[in-house]
């Protein structure tokens, strides 16, 4: 499976590329705003975008709203990161299906359990000790 | 592996997180100045970074800097809900904050060792002000992983349905719908209410199943959404105990078992291939637009050192491909395009390398604030010129000096409140601090409307070790010693200059350069030697022609100096200074040709005939003229760091290799003069006491304007300024003679003159020279003019006019000024005493 991670600070992008490495997911892109993601999502198929909410040119919630209303796409799976301020804006998101949601900041578990609800599990890698025992406390992975 | 790359990630944190708080400030005290009309946009952005920082240390586990920022961002919410008003206390607290993020982030290992208590009571204590929902927040945070296990649990959901009568609606539920919901990431509840939003909930999501009891008008709903049940809670306002969230898997398994009916499993939507079809002309033009990537400054660094080589190196085809093949058009051609990549990649690194002033400006309020405060002193701080960038390195060392020079705008030059509005000044002093281009420098204007700085003392405080320990402060004036300050602008290869009116405020002039590491230079010649000088030193070039040189140049004492419209110039002869001497053995046999220049130039300038080269400089303030034997061209040299062991030798900026391969030394002017004895200092104090001087004679009322003149014989004479209407200017032959009258034509009338040499001297004949001057009294009854053979000066004094018994009535009185003796002309009994004279002829 593969993913797209949306967010102007970089640092949230690596943290959430590490939490999905960890997972045993390995094809991970970035974009580092809404506008940009559209277009990589435009080009391809992904198995999960996950986008933040406030980002400077095109916002999570625009994207989201964007996604869903152009044909070819509206269908994809969509997680926003959000913070607790933003209530309004995730109540919007989820007007317009938005898959879920996570608030900052988040713990790998707690990413976890996301992504499990969206069906979404650990895949085990073989040369990774550490993902072995993350992927036991989420159910054992299938080898 | 791993340890590398969370360090990176780390870094990572650090600096994206440095910058917000860089961001934070200025907004702050934005905050600060519009108090309770803070504008959303400010306040949201200040909200926005403290929240990044607090979202992203806690994945970090940097359980302080995330405290920090959790009770600053409570504080920040208060303002944003219009619970607490930003009051200067408050930003205080907030910044304080910021002081202390900042200071964990320099050292985030060390971050949990900070003590942060402090700043918590001090924020808490404005919290506990407001209601306790922001203590709620804290316990919610901290839980946010679990708390949906938490809330709206139950143990199994067969019974949570039977709490809510819900039972046979499980009955109702469709499988397939179920699944599909679940699938799209959506939670399932069993929700009982009254008066439920039921159209909004459907638009938030999907009722699976409604029952409505239409006595008690409770709804009762199976509702699939992807809200988590705090929000759903929050959404429809109700008690958590009023929704159960159902355990997912359960219910799908108890759907599986209830029904048998076999369902065809729909391809989840998430991978359609249709997808895959794209155009590749929307790919093309999307690809690239505006993004950015983040490159070490290291790898810049070395991408410049490279070019410089590069620049080097096309300096030196250039000059070989210009003395071959010259006439070879191919040749030319590619010469000239290597030309222009070259430069344009030179271009291209040195804005790379370019970073806006606004990001050291950014800093600056704060700096006017604190010390405002301490002080007790309101400051308004102009900031123009933001845009404009100049070198990062530049940016950088910038910082200290000038801090240092608003430090002492605010400590020394504004005056306090009171004080101010006694001087009829606005009340809050003016600080103005300006950035703008200028050709191929940046000019920076620190200006404050302050009390200014004696003239006398500029010098003082340049000197160095002044600073205010040394001599305590008996005069407000005094002023922390400026010359760190100047040094550190000259070492970025900077000029520094001051000036300062009292009572009026002080502005500092700082120019530097772009950049540093590619500049344009003269290359100028000493024997066989070349230099280069930074144009930027540079203001003008001046050539004394063969013949001129005795005219043009004269000595002060021991010194050259030069006459440049009106001013004396100090000349240094650079081979002097450097200590280069006709003994040194031309390496390129030419050595016999220099051997003469040197000759010519050895007993001093004066006396040389050869035409002379002298490059005017500017230094801080000041300038001197520097003698060359040669001037050769202008190149853009790449400066290379001087080598260890000649560090020693002050007078070098660094070195350089020009275009035909030869080694040329890159002279540091200002340290030049310095080595050379060349006191600016004295001459600008004495400057100043002369401009002091004439400043306090102008308000003087005894002091009066003159008009001071000699006539051949060397007479010195005086006449009121007042008296005078004009000074005209005649060549010997316009000077008419009429029997022993003369005259000049005067807007075409005659104009009878009166000799000084005939009413003192009795002399009847003009001697010849080359130009006489007459100056026309006001008083148009008189209707002649004085005939004067040096050019009049006009002076300010006070002297005392001595008027002795036996002196002629024309004359007032005599005093000495300088070391002549003055005759101070009546002009009326003047004219009255000539025309007797001529009665009696």
């Amino acid at each position: 499976m593969n993913f797209l991670v949306v967010d102007d600070q970089s640092t949230m992008r690596s943290l959430v590329k590490g939490m999905l490495n960890k997972m045993g997911y390995k094809d991970v892109e970035e974009a580092d705003d809404g506008s940009v993601g559209l277009n990589m999502l435009k080009q391809k198929p992904y198995g999960l975008v996950i986008s933040d909410i406030h980002m400077t040119q095109m916002s999570g919630l625009e994207f989201l709203k964007e996604t869903r209303s152009t044909s070819a796409i509206k269908d994809a799976k969509f997680m926003l990161v959000t913070t607790e301020s933003s209530k309004a804006a995730v109540l919007e998101a989820i007007k317009y299906k938005v898959n879920g949601y996570i608030l900052k900041p988040f713990t790998f578990e707690a990413f976890l359990e996301k992504l499990k609800l969206l069906g979404i599990e650990p895949v085990a890698v073989a040369d990774k000790p550490e993902v072995q025992a993350w992927g036991s406390e989420a159910g054992t992975p299938s080898s | 592996m791993n340890d590398h790359y969370e360090q990176k990630l780390l870094n990572e944190f650090v600096a994206e997180n440095s910058d917000h708080l860089e961001s934070i400030e200025p907004d702050l005290l934005a905050m600060e100045r519009s108090g309770a009309k803070v504008s959303k946009d400010i306040l949201n952005r200040v909200f926005r970074a403290i929240h990044s920082i607090k979202g992203s240390s806690g994945f970090f586990n940097l359980s302080v800097i995330m405290n920090l920022s959790h009770v600053m961002e409570n504080l920040l919410m208060c303002f944003r809900d219009g619970v607490l008003f930003p009051d200067p206390d408050k930003i205080d607290a907030l910044l304080c904050g910021v002081d202390k993020l900042r200071l964990m982030l320099n050292d985030v290992q060390a971050s949990d060792k900070v003590s942060i208590t402090d700043e918590l009571d001090r924020i808490n204590g404005y919290l506990s002000g407001t209601k306790g929902e922001i203590k709620k927040d804290t316990t919610k945070n901290k839980s946010n992983a679990d708390s949906k296990e938490t809330s709206g649990k139950s143990p199994d959901f067969l019974e949570a349905l039977r709490i809510f009568e819900l039972e046979d609606a499980f009955l109702h539920l469709e499988k397939e719908t179920v699944k599909t919901t679940v699938a799209s990431g959506m939670y399932v509840y069993a929700i009982s209410a009254p008066n439920l939003p039921l159209s909004d909930l459907e638009s938030y999501g999907q009722i699976l199943f409604h029952d409505l009891d239409k006595e008690s008008l409770i709804s009762r709903l199976i509702y699939a959404t992807a809200m988590e049940s705090d929000l759903l809670c929050d959404f429809i306002s109700l008690p958590q105990d009023k929704i159960i969230l159902l355990e997912r898997e359960k219910l799908l398994k108890a759907l599986d078992d209830k029904s048998l009916a076999i369902c065809k499993e729909k391809i989840s939507p998430e991978t359609d291939p249709k997808n895959q079809a794209i155009k590749d002309t929307q790919k093309d033009k999307e690809a690239g637009s505006g993004e950015t990537i983040r490159v070490g400054a290291d790898i810049i660094d070395r991408l410049m050192n490279l070019v410089g080589e590069l620049v080097l190196a096309r300096n030196q085809l250039k000059r070989e491909l210009e003395s071959i093949y010259f006439h070879d058009p191919k040749v030319r051609i590619v010469a000239q395009n290597l030309n222009t990549v070259t430069s344009k990649i030179q271009g291209k690194i040195m804005q790379m390398r370019l970073q806006p002033i606004g990001s050291l400006f950014h800093k600056l309020p704060r700096l006017i604030r604190d010390h405002g405060h301490r002080l007790l002193k309101k400051v308004d701080l102009n900031l123009e010129g933001e845009e404009v960038e100049l070198d990062k390195s530049l940016v950088k060392s910038l910082f200290e000096p000038l801090a240092h020079l608003l430090q002492n705008a605010v400590v020394h030059g504004i005056e306090n409140e009171e004080e101010r509005k006694s001087l009829g000044k606005p009340e809050a002093g003016q600080i103005i601090v300006k950035a703008f281009k200028e050709g191929g420098l940046i000019t920076l204007i620190i200006s404050d409307d302050g009390c200014g700085i004696d003239p006398e003392k500029i010098a003082l405080i340049f000197a160095s070790g002044f600073s205010p320990a040394s001599k305590p402060s008996a005069d407000v004036s005094h002023k922390i010693g400026m010359e760190p300050i100047k040094n550190s602008i000259e070492k970025l290869g900077g000029t520094f200059d001051i000036d300062s009116v009292i009572g009026r405020g002080t502005t500092v002039k700082i120019r530097l350069p772009l950049t540093m590491t590619i500049i344009p230079s003269i290359i100028v010649g000493v024997r066989d030697k070349r230099f280069a000088i930074p144009q930027v030193n540079v203001t003008e070039i001046v050539n004394i022609k063969t013949g001129e040189t005795g005219r043009r140049i004269e000595k002060v004492g021991k010194a050259d100096v030069m006459r440049l419209r009106g001013k004396l110039l100090p000349l240094l002869k650079l081979s002097d200074a450097l200590n280069i001497d006709r003994s040194v053995i031309s390496s390129d046999g030419n050595g016999a040709v220099f051997d003469e220049v040197s000759e010519k130039t050895q007993d001093g300038l004066k006396s040389g005939q050869s035409e002379i080269n002298v490059i005017v400089m500017r230094i801080g303030n000041n300038r001197m003229g520097l003698v060359v034997d040669n001037i050769f061209d202008t190149e853009e040299i790449v400066v290379k760091p001087i080598s260890d062991y000649l560090k020693e030798c002050k007078c070098y900026a660094g070195s350089t290799i020009l275009g035909d391969g030869r080694v040329a030394m890159i002279l540091d002017v200002a340290a030049i003069a310095r080595i050379c004895g060349f006191r600016f200092d004295e001459a600008g104090m004495e400057e100043a006491k002369e401009r002091k001087a004439e400043e306090q004679s102008k308000k003087d009322v005894t002091s009066k304007p003159f008009i001071i003149f000699n006539n051949t014989h060397d007479d010195y004479f005086a006449v009121d300024l007042e008296g005078v209407s004009k000074i005209e200017k005649v060549g010997f032959k316009q000077v008419y003679r009429s029997g022993d009258m003369f005259f000049i034509d005067y807007i075409g009338k005659a104009l009878p003159l009166l000799s000084l040499e005939k009413l003192f001297h009795g002399a009847t004949e003009l001697e010849e020279v080359n130009e006489y001057f007459v100056i026309i009294p006001k008083n148009e009854e008189l209707r002649k003019g004085i005939l004067v053979s040096q050019m009049p000066d006009a002076i300010h004094t006070d002297v005392e006019i001595k008027s002795y018994p036996s002196i002629p009535q024309c004359i007032t009185g005599v005093a000495f000024i300088g070391h002549n003796l003055v005759r101070f002309l009546n002009l009326d009994e003047t004219f009255r005493m000539s025309e007797e004279q001529q009665k009696y002829s």
